[in-house]
């Protein structure tokens, strides 16, 4: 019997116009894992709560879901709690209670077990998590990372048969997120417990997942095993949905449209190892064809002997043998060949060196010289000596793992908080020494969390405070009758225009979506024209489609002259379209570079695209490189 | 909170062990005003306090509790004349010798309750407390759990705010007062926004795990041990004598209108002997464990 049958469901908000659910048909089987892909705001979470009875949102609902055989609103209400586990987005607020062992056993104790069975299942549970040591802790003490793992937890202690997850990983970093991930394949796995899960990390779940189901509008879109979902969507060449496939198998499924490799028997990468092992087998067989034909191969040693590109590939040839070299250098030719002929390499380096043309007369913007800072006396440095150069117009990504002292250096800037040692200089200027409202006019920050930034009732009111707030300060420094001040209004209209949030001015902030507010509170920041944007974190939860909006909406903003510099961790997003890049390590900048050279140059710290075709392909960074490769 | 550095000791007893010492103890600072009896309670509690933590929590009250117990010893032969001996004049009022004890007697008696207070704040942590509490108000203590949660938690949303009003140019040194109550109030007004919107999800999330389909249980479980039931016969013991005795005036002791002097009795031994007893308990516990680590040390 299947565990859950959603017949011909369909949702609307009350007083909203439009159903958020339109026709939902899905069965989910014992055992499954399915990943929910989709745009925010294409019912995921809405979906995902109707499959839970005490979280079903107020509205109008339409067709039938079904739990293992009966209605949903039939069953038990100690069932439903119990076999059905939800765990939400945000880490903290779905925590209740003050300590971790009172966490833990809050739902137990709701349902009112005995204290054996409660302290017998959590010894399990705090095994199965690894919790012990911080089983104590009391829960503002503990990391993100760590506060999701008590969630889960906490739901686990219930012995669910089902859980249902809504972007559980949208705001922890990569490692965290990776920890969490892997968790729920080993419940999946040794417990068979069925799974079904909303996130936009398609990379790490694509993998596990046995069930992939997109929606788009409220609809599904696609529904079925991954392998399938993927050539469907691939075939019927679906823009919009390949952002969503993992880049591996954007890769192949790239490659497949001109050779024999699209045989659907061949199973589609979905990992860096298996794409590198299908890429190595691919330049294999594309080499031995090539020496079947022995003109040609001629022709092609005659087109190589030129100078050897800077980009050699030198590192494979370590430890292999002679045949092996031989096929490899081949196959390597073959492709060095490909893209001289085509002009791809000369392209690439002549768009450097535009771009580097473009960018290095740009005149210093702003300056940290060796900062050192700690937040209490005798706690450790968080930065220690960190120096920075950004130049005007740059998009600078700053990288680094977690309480490596990025926020700090944010701070640091945005002048939150003073270094200890050390100086800051905008165009020269110290910025230790200029007031604070010179400062916030130079500077703009956006936090991660844009609800920090809302006062007002409406989005609209909220700009109007703004501007008044912003020209009150101008008239306290003297300086009136500036330029700028006059076009505020228009600044305003065309920051609304550019972030597409005319249709909401009248929405009360809170009532936007995680994007919607991030904007609002973006365009809070850029409505005093920066000269630098300091951004934290901006593509956390962003699903893809808004990510290459952002990434489209920030371009527009660099181009009217404000420069970026954004703390993050997402590698792909910056590969795409951060000029330079940096990385924050033990208090230091310890690597600044091109955006391409400083990803070459990096093992770890690089795209998955370049993880996986590196060897092959030095220069190829993002999909859009390789993309231009096979075009040719 | 204070973690106790010891939870071998006194502070691993049952829970409703350490709550009924403290009762016993509070009662006792409160209503016995023999000097001999506060002296020793002030002792008891001060070796406890040192026992627990190192004296660490001491050190942060007791200049302030000092002063308050000063304060008052000094005030009372001012304000009161009562009493037969008279010293000296002062202002044409007299002060007595027996207005002097008394005030001497109440500081000492404030500062007992004052410092065991300290000591009950070390020994029955909040969850003792609320798993002392649950039985009998499931729900008061349940809304002690979450406000023990959301005050760290308001308070660094308040400083995140904060900071971002910072930066935006709104919270500026220097600007006058009725800039900062405006600032202040809209920091408040987004602090209330944010949190009521993060509730809703709490909510959620509390009902998803079945919150108030029934009555709930709990997970935290002290068993009487041996240990227990014997510390429990030897309060129990020592209690009743205390008790009894102070009910029928063993310990009696007058201050007006005439000081009392020194009146030794078979019962007040007795009575006293029982007090000191069940006073110890606590340090014979934590010393017990102290020499166990020290031979251990030793031994090493």
């Amino acid at each position: 019997m299947a565990l859950y049958q959603i017949e011909h469901v369909s949702f609307r908000y009350p007083e909203a116009s439009v159903a958020m659910l339109a026709d939902i048909n899905l069965t989910v089987e014992e055992g499954e894992f399915v990943l929910l892909c989709g745009p925010s705001g294409s019912g995921k979470t809405t979906l995902l709560r109707q499959l839970k009875r005490e979280i079903r949102p107020e509205g109008q609902r339409g067709g039938e879901i079904r739990y293992r055989g009966s209605l949903l609103d039939d069953l038990e209400k100690r069932c439903s709690i119990e076999e059905i586990g939800m765990v939400f987005q945000d880490p903290d607020n779905q925590i209740v209670m003050n300590t971790v062992w009172q966490e833990l056993t809050f739902a137990m104790e709701n349902l009112g077990y005995p204290t054996e069975q409660i302290q017998r299942r959590i010894g399990e549970l705090v095994q199965f998590f690894d919790m012990e040591d911080w089983l104590q802790l009391e829960v503002h003490e503990l990391s993100g990372g760590q506060k999701q793992l008590l969630n889960l937890a906490s739901v686990m202690s219930l012995r669910p048969k089902v859980l249902l997850l809504d972007e559980p990983t949208a705001q922890l970093d990569p490692i965290a997120a990776k920890e969490f991930i892997q968790l729920l394949a080993r419940i999946n796995e040794e417990l068979s417990m069925t799974i079904i899960i909303s996130e936009h990390r398609v990379e790490e779940l694509f993998p596990l997942a046995s069930r992939i189901v997109m929606l788009k509008a409220g609809e599904v879109a696609y529904a079925g095993e991954p392998q399938e979902t993927m050539r469907e969507i691939w075939n019927g060449r679906d823009e919009f949905f390949m952002p969503y496939l993992p880049a591996v198998s954007r890769l192949f499924l790239g490659a497949g449209g001109m050779d024999a490799w699209s045989r659907p028997e061949q199973s589609i990468p979905l990992t860096v190892k298996a794409g590198r092992h299908w890429i190595s087998e691919y330049t294999k067989a594309l080499a031995e064809s090539l020496a079947r034909t022995p003109a040609e191969a001629s022709a092609l040693t005659d087109g190589v002997s030129g100078p050897p590109s800077k980009t050699s590939f030198a590192p494979l040839n370590h430890g292999q043998t002679l045949n092996e070299q031989v096929i490899q250098q081949t196959a390597q030719r073959v492709v060095q060949q490909a893209e001289r002929k085509d002009g791809l390499q000369s392209e690439w380096q002549a768009e450097q060196q535009t771009e580097r043309q473009a960018e290095r007369p740009g005149a210093s913007l702003l300056e940290c010289r060796d900062l050192f800072f700690t937040y209490e006396k005798h706690a450790p440095l968080v930065l220690k000596g960190c120096s920075l150069h950004i130049r005007q117009g740059e998009f600078f990504t700053l990288f680094g793992g977690n309480g490596s002292g990025k926020s700090t250096l944010l701070y640091q800037i945005a002048g939150v908080r003073k270094p200890q040692r050390g100086n800051i200089f905008m165009e020269g200027k110290s910025l230790l020494r200029s007031s604070t409202a010179e400062r916030s006019r130079w500077i703009g920050y956006v936090a991660q969390n844009p609800l920090l930034y809302f006062t007002r009732d409406t989005v609209r009111a909220q700009f109007k405070d703004r501007i008044e707030r912003l020209e009150l300060s101008l008239e306290q420094g003297g300086r009136r009758g500036q330029a700028f001040t006059v076009s505020r209004q228009e600044r305003l209209y065309e920051l609304v225009e550019l972030f597409e949030l005319k249709e909401s001015l009248d929405q009360h902030p809170l009532d936007l979506s995680g994007g919607q507010q991030q904007k609002a509170a973006l365009i809070l920041v850029l409505l005093a024209e920066p000269r630098l944007l300091l951004l934290d974190e901006p593509t956390k939860g962003l699903d893809p489609t808004s990510k290459m909006k952002l990434a489209a909406q920030l371009e527009a903003i660099r181009e009217r002259g404000t420069t970026i510099l954004m703390v993050s961790h997402d590698i792909e997003f910056a590969a795409h379209y951060a000029t330079r890049c940096g990385l924050l390590f033990d208090g230091k900048l310890v690597a600044a570079d091109e955006t391409r050279d400083f990803l070459r140059d990096n093992y770890f710290y690089t795209t998955i695209i370049h993880r996986t075709a590196g060897e092959f392909f030095p220069a190829a960074m993002t999909m859009k490189d390789i993309e231009m490769l096979w075009e040719k | 909170m204070g973690r106790a550095d010891m939870v071998y000791g006194f502070s691993g007893l049952h829970p409703r062990l350490c709550l009924l010492y403290f009762i016993v103890l509070l009662a006792a600072c409160m209503m016995f005003q023999h000097p001999v009896y506060l002296l020793a309670s002030l002792l008891c509690i001060i070796v406890l306090l040192f026992s627990l933590d190192g004296g660490r929590a001491l050190k942060k009250v007791i200049k302030g509790y000092l002063l308050i117990a000063l304060i008052i010893s000094i005030s009372n032969p001012l304000f009161s004349s009562r009493g037969a001996t008279i010293l000296f004049y002062m202002m044409d009022r007299p002060v007595t010798l027996e207005a002097i004890a008394y005030g001497a007697i109440f500081a000492l008696s404030l500062l007992n309750i004052l410092l065991a207070f300290v000591a009950f704040n070390l020994v029955v942590t909040p969850d003792k407390l609320l798993y002392l509490l649950t039985p009998y108000a499931p729900r008061t203590a349940f809304v002690i759990t979450v406000t023990l949660r959301f005050v760290p938690l308001l308070t660094r949303r308040l400083q995140q705010i904060m900071t971002i009003q910072k930066v935006m140019g709104y919270l500026q040194p220097g600007g006058s007062k009725k800039h900062l109550m405006r600032e202040g109030m809209e920091t408040m007004h987004t602090l209330v926004g944010w949190s009521l919107e993060e509730a809703l999800q709490t909510a959620g999330s509390m009902r998803a795990r079945g919150y108030g389909i029934g009555r709930r249980s709990s997970g935290t479980a002290y068993r009487m041990d041996r240990r227990d039931r014997l510390v429990l016969w030897i309060m129990t013991v020592t209690g009743l004598n205390i008790v009894i005795g102070a009910l029928f005036g063993v310990n009696h002791y007058e201050v007006y209108p005439r000081l009392q002097g020194w009146q030794w009795s078979v019962q007040l031994a007795i009575h006293l002997l029982s007090y000191a007893v069940f006073l110890a308990i606590p340090l014979a516990m934590n010393g017990k464990e102290w020499l166990h680590w020290r031979f251990i040390k030793s031994n090493m």
